[in-house]
């Protein structure tokens, strides 16, 4: 009630009341108690804005209730609600934690409290250190040294899981902290200044005291292991991790010992929290400084995808796929790679866990290969990889693991289907006739699957039915994006017709996930065959329009708006005499308060497209088209919410680029410009200001600055002199500079042509 | 925190090949343009 009320002010007397249940002589413990557990809720549930005037009452009574006197004031159960309500509390106690006095109160109360004989107190008070050390970490360093260092390590050290568990958790969360603030210390010196927060280093100074207890909690693997069971040894995995990112080069020397000396221990336990430990350290440190451990680290670690342990295994495959991605030259060493795949094309027959994490070792590995392979030419397909000799075979063997039985368990067919992805999207061209041949395969897995779904009776079978289409669609738009131009058109028909037929399926109420990925498989196709869809339009334009029309579904909303873009694109003017309803559609969902709004940028870049592709015949949708871009450019957000910060940009990105497509459109390509473009002109005045005003804001993003400098640019090679006085100001002139000294080359470009373009027009004059 | 338990990055989930899609259409998108831009700064070149 009181998280109804107090926002609405109304009740204001109810925490006064409840803290003087606490405080009042004579109180009994189960009144304290039942209070005490009443504010947590609140502090829980509540508004932290509605409440942060009473935190000094709520303090007041949350420290009465978890201070320890002798004899004892009240019993167990109140300074348990005490400390839980001290949790919930801490994110709107921050003008206590700003005056020292108070701080130290606090800090007191609750270190005493991680000292208790109970350990349910004991936890909840060590959670709230965990949440003290993120919230006010600057205020940290008096209590690190005397206090919170003993405490937490100590606690780190206890016998029982759930203490472990905080201490670890405290450690991991200054690492979180400590990463933050060294992203916050480089950013800050790009742009010059001091950082707001400094970084104490508390995990680099702590980091000789935490690794031993780290590895000594690694080495306590539960002989069966539950998928779903969060204990001390993953998380001290976790935190090592998170070490290696924060301290880099530092974590080597104090876990290196433990690895060489126990990676061939007798004991499975030593062996694979030896092997745990060397995957976590891999990313954090300099890759140069690790390529030689990481090298002669390779033959063991092939031979324990052998081990006689699953477990050793499953981390064995986890680490290996840890190399491919952030050590890949070891991985596609000449002297290593038969050895590393054979003995991982052997291992896809292995249990679930570990057969999946091999997956993702594959995956990585194609892509590392493919980024070493030899090109000339940076824009073009390499003719050959070292995977090139065994690219056929691997391709056969991941077919036959997204076939398992068991292929459901640890994401294993997920897993297999996206390393036959990544091995499709990274082919070398000597490796094209397995893309033409699996291409085969993926279309005839889709007609079988298409033919199975009458079978489908079972919930479940429904479920696996619609992931198999799912991933089978995604495959075929890695392949189609290989397929050469010559070859698309010859297997597009059979594609359109399982696609049409998956959207007739689809509409009998099966989930969007597939609808979106059969989508997004047109727009391969569309990309591929370019004019060439054009044979498809009668039969697609039903489903396009039904996905439009599906914005309860945001993705298949998403990704229909998306399409219809591609096709405009694709088309060009062959796409007009299907523009009339997609307009209206388009149109519909702009106007549709229950629509998405993430949909609304990609709307508004769409008439961009439509405008581009049927250039003066765009005229009759001018007006609606104008009048909804005015309205969409004159939006504004809630600053203080990033989220919003972020939609802003890219809907003034895409009211950008839809202004852009519109002016280019209407101008059309030959030398004469057409009229039609002329009926922009009493909108540029306001067009402009839209401009000035994205160039004056502080927050707008890099993609924003390429788009308003290209428009500049379009605008003055259509109104030429006319533009001067718009485009001669001050926020405009540092847009363009702005835009010339970006890091991104496509934004230099649009600001350096349409600088150009300003300095051509004034050479007019 | 559980999540990050040998954490694997996905390069081909549904996330991110719907990512890659945007990121391709608006790379297509700035393609086309720049084309029909060149041409038109073809011609400034040219009057210049």
């Amino acid at each position: 009630i009181a998280v109804t009320e107090l926002p609405v002010q109304q009740w204001p007397e109810v925490m006064e009341r409840l803290v003087m249940n606490v405080t009042a002589v004579g109180a009994t413990d189960g009144i304290k108690e039942a209070t005490l557990e009443a504010i947590g809720y609140i502090c829980q549930d509540i508004e932290p804005d509605v409440i942060a005037n009473y935190s000094n009452n709520i303090l007041t009574a949350i420290v009465h209730g978890m201070k320890s006197a002798d004899p004892p004031t009240h019993d167990e159960h109140v300074r348990l609600a005490a400390t839980h309500a001290l949790l919930n509390s801490l994110e709107f106690t921050k003008q206590n934690f700003d005056r020292d006095t108070e701080r130290h109160f606090i800090m007191q109360v609750v270190c005493e409290a991680t000292q208790s004989t109970n350990t349910q107190i004991k936890v909840a008070a060590l959670q709230c250190l965990v949440k003290i050390m993120s919230l006010y970490y600057q205020y940290m360093e008096c209590y690190m040294g005397p206090a919170l260092f003993a405490i937490t390590l100590e606690a780190m050290k206890s016998d029982r899981e759930e203490v472990a568990l905080q201490g670890i958790e405290f450690w991991s969360n200054v690492c979180d902290e400590e990463v933050d603030l060294a992203i916050e210390a480089s950013e800050a010196e790009e742009m010059g200044k001091p950082p707001e927060r400094t970084s104490r280093f508390y995990a680099k100074g702590a980091l000789q005291y935490l690794v031993p207890v780290l590895m000594e909690t690694l080495c306590k693997q539960e002989e069966t292991d539950d998928d779903d069971e969060w204990n001390p040894c993953k998380a001290a995995g976790v935190c090592i991790m998170l070490l290696a990112t924060c301290v880099e080069d530092d974590i080597v020397q104090h876990v290196l010992p433990f690895v060489n000396e126990n990676i061939n221990n007798p004991n499975w336990n030593l062996r694979d929290a030896a092997i745990m430990a060397f995957g976590s350290v891999l990313e954090g440190p300099d890759p140069s400084k690790l390529r030689s451990v990481v090298e002669q680290a390779m033959p063991t670690l092939i031979n324990a995808l052998k081990d006689s342990s699953v477990a050793v295994r499953d981390t064995t495959a986890w680490t290996l796929g840890r190399v491919c991605e952030l050590s890949p030259e070891a991985a596609v060493k000449e002297a290593y790679l038969s050895m590393l795949l054979e003995a991982l094309v052997l291992s896809l027959k292995a249990e679930p866990r570990v057969a999946a994490n091999v997956c993702w070792a594959l995956s990585s590995l194609a892509e590392a290969a493919y980024e070493q392979a030899d090109t000339n030419d940076l824009e073009s397909e390499p003719p050959t990889y070292c995977l090139s000799q065994y690219f056929d075979a691997l391709v056969n063997v991941l077919l036959d693991t997204t076939d398992r039985a068991d292929g459901n368990h640890c994401n294993l067919r997920n897993a297999a289907y996206e390393a036959l992805m990544e091995l499709m999207k990274n082919s070398p061209q000597d490796c094209y006739s397995t893309v033409q041949r699996t291409t085969m395969i993926i279309l005839t897995r889709l007609q079988q699957v298409l033919h199975m779904e009458s079978q489908v009776q079972s919930a479940s079978d429904r479920v696996q039915v619609n992931d198999i289409q799912s991933l089978l669609c995604a495959t075929l738009q890695s392949v189609l994006r290989k397929v050469t131009k010559e070859d698309a058109p010859m297997i597009s028909d059979a594609i359109m017709s399982a696609l049409i037929q998956m959207f007739q399926s689809s509409a009998q109420g099966k989930s969007g996930g597939v609808q979106e990925d059969a989508l997004l498989a047109v727009s391969t196709l569309v990309e591929v065959l370019g004019s060439g869809f054009l044979k498809y339009m009668d039969a697609f334009k039903h489903w396009l329009g039904m996905g439009l029309r599906n914005y309860e579904v945001l993705p298949v909303c998403s990704a229909a708006v998306g399409v219809t873009g591609d096709i405009c694109r694709a088309l060009n003017d062959k796409v007009e005499p299907y523009c009339d309803e997609l307009m209206e559609l388009l149109v519909q969902n702009l106007n549709n308060d229950q629509v998405n709004r993430t949909v609304k940028p990609a709307i508004l870049a769409v008439f961009g497209d439509m405008a581009l592709a049927i250039g003066p015949k765009f005229t009759k949708y001018l007006e609606i088209v104008l009048q909804m871009l005015r309205q969409a450019s004159q939006a504004q957000v809630d600053r203080t919410d990033y989220d919003m910060v972020d939609y802003l940009n890219e809907l003034r990105e895409s009211c950008l680029d839809a202004y852009t497509g519109i002016v280019q459109g209407l101008k059309g390509d030959d030398d004469e410009h057409n009229p039609e473009v002329q009926m922009l002109g009493d909108h540029v005045p306001f067009i402009m200001s839209f401009v000035s005003n994205v160039a004056a804001d502080d927050e707008k993003s890099d993609p924003v600055v390429a788009s308003a400098a290209g428009l500049v640019g379009d605008l003055c090679s259509v109104f030429n002199v006319l533009m001067l006085p718009l485009v001669e100001t001050e926020p405009i002139s540092n847009l363009l500079l702005l835009g010339r000294r970006s890091k991104t080359n496509k934004t230099r470009t649009l600001a350096t042509w349409a600088t150009k373009e300003i300095r051509r027009i004034k050479n007019c004059l | 925190r559980f999540s990050q338990f040998k954490t694997k990055q996905s390069k081909s989930s549904q996330q991110e090949r719907r990512k890659a899609v945007l990121a391709a259409r608006k790379d297509a998108r700035y393609d086309l343009l720049s084309h029909v831009r060149r041409v038109e700064q073809g011609t400034s070149d040219e009057s210049e």
